[in-house]
């Protein structure tokens, strides 16, 4: 109630700098991000994960700051990593789309003998 | 093979879907639009065009076996990127004229046959003033093959109609990019009409 008057942080925002400062902190936070990534990369390669554990994790990071104006760690540290992931994991699998679109195409087209094969096989 | 298009856009769509939920699930809501933006530039910006022409499975293939779903996705994903209705417009305009070269084209070898090379009107008018000619025999022959361009005229347009307002979800657009193909003079009013 009178840490306003006497100029120091309140009790919750202290605890949050304080478990920031101590817990969240390298290296532990490094392997966090690289831990909520690598779950999204096995989701996103057609397996079930726990979400509700990433979830927690995310929310961590969401709710805590450096102070009450910077961004959260998750703006700051976490989505600038999972966007540099997406993106290369994207462009790769555009160009996975597109080869596995032309790989017949190309197949047939540089062997005549497997047309052959193919057509006479059904 | 034939479906290798239909399949890819599947995924993608079923890309954006997966993002959007995982955005809402477990991340930010903040980090949709950003996921969002990532999918169009890699997964459908720099491959429009090679996608929409590939042989044997781009829309040529989807429109010949009356894909409508395949074609109404295509519409879907493409219309979310800048690019993607022109591209999608430009295409259609290229077969739909490639579909009525090729009919007029077997219109003119049939009726070179039957009694040699006409005046240049236009396929529409020759097909009118035809059916009055009435010698017997090269008459009844020019005739039907009257009768057959106006019949295929009029199933391309079918087609065509068809496909617009059951996949591309009777777009204004693409509808001004068909009409001007249609009424171009080769076809003659036929088409629109």
């Amino acid at each position: 109630m009178y840490t306003k008057v006497a100029g120091v942080p309140e009790i919750w925002d202290c605890g949050m700098s304080l478990f920031l400062k101590h817990i969240i902190r390298p290296p532990i936070q490094d392997h966090l991000v690289s831990a909520i990534l690598r779950e999204i990369q096995v989701e996103r390669d057609g397996y079930v994960i726990h979400r509700s554990d990433v979830k927690g994790c995310v929310d961590v990071f969401l709710a805590l700051s450096e102070d009450a104006d910077s961004p959260s760690v998750y703006k700051r540290d976490l989505e600038p990593a999972l966007l540099r992931e997406s993106e290369a994991f994207y462009k790769a699998e555009g160009e996975r789309l597109l080869e596995t679109c032309d790989a017949p195409e190309y197949l047939l087209r540089v062997s005549p003998a497997l047309l052959y094969a193919w057509r006479g096989g059904r | 093979m034939r479906g290798a298009v239909a399949g890819n856009m599947r995924q993608i769509e079923a890309r954006f879907e997966a993002e959007e939920a995982r955005a809402a699930h477990y991340l930010s809501s903040h980090t949709a639009a950003p996921l969002r933006q990532i999918l169009q530039d890699q997964l459908l910006t720099p491959h429009l065009l090679t996608v929409i022409s590939m042989p044997n499975s781009g829309l040529d293939v989807m429109i010949d076996l009356d894909k409508i779903d395949d074609l109404a996705r295509l519409y879907r994903l493409f219309t979310t990127v800048p690019l993607g209705l022109p591209t999608l417009r430009k295409a259609l305009k290229d077969t739909l004229d490639a579909r009525g070269k090729a009919i007029n084209t077997a219109g003119l070898a049939g009726d070179a046959d039957a009694d040699g090379p006409d005046d240049d009107a236009g396929p529409a008018a020759k097909a009118r003033g035809k059916g009055k000619v009435l010698a017997p025999g090269a008459g009844a022959q020019t005739l039907r093959l009257a009768l057959k361009w106006v019949e295929d005229v009029l199933a391309l347009k079918d087609k065509f109609d068809g496909v617009w307002r059951q996949s591309f979800q009777s777009d204004r657009d693409i509808e001004s990019g068909l009409n001007e193909v249609s009424d171009s003079a080769r076809f003659g009013v036929l088409v629109v009409r």
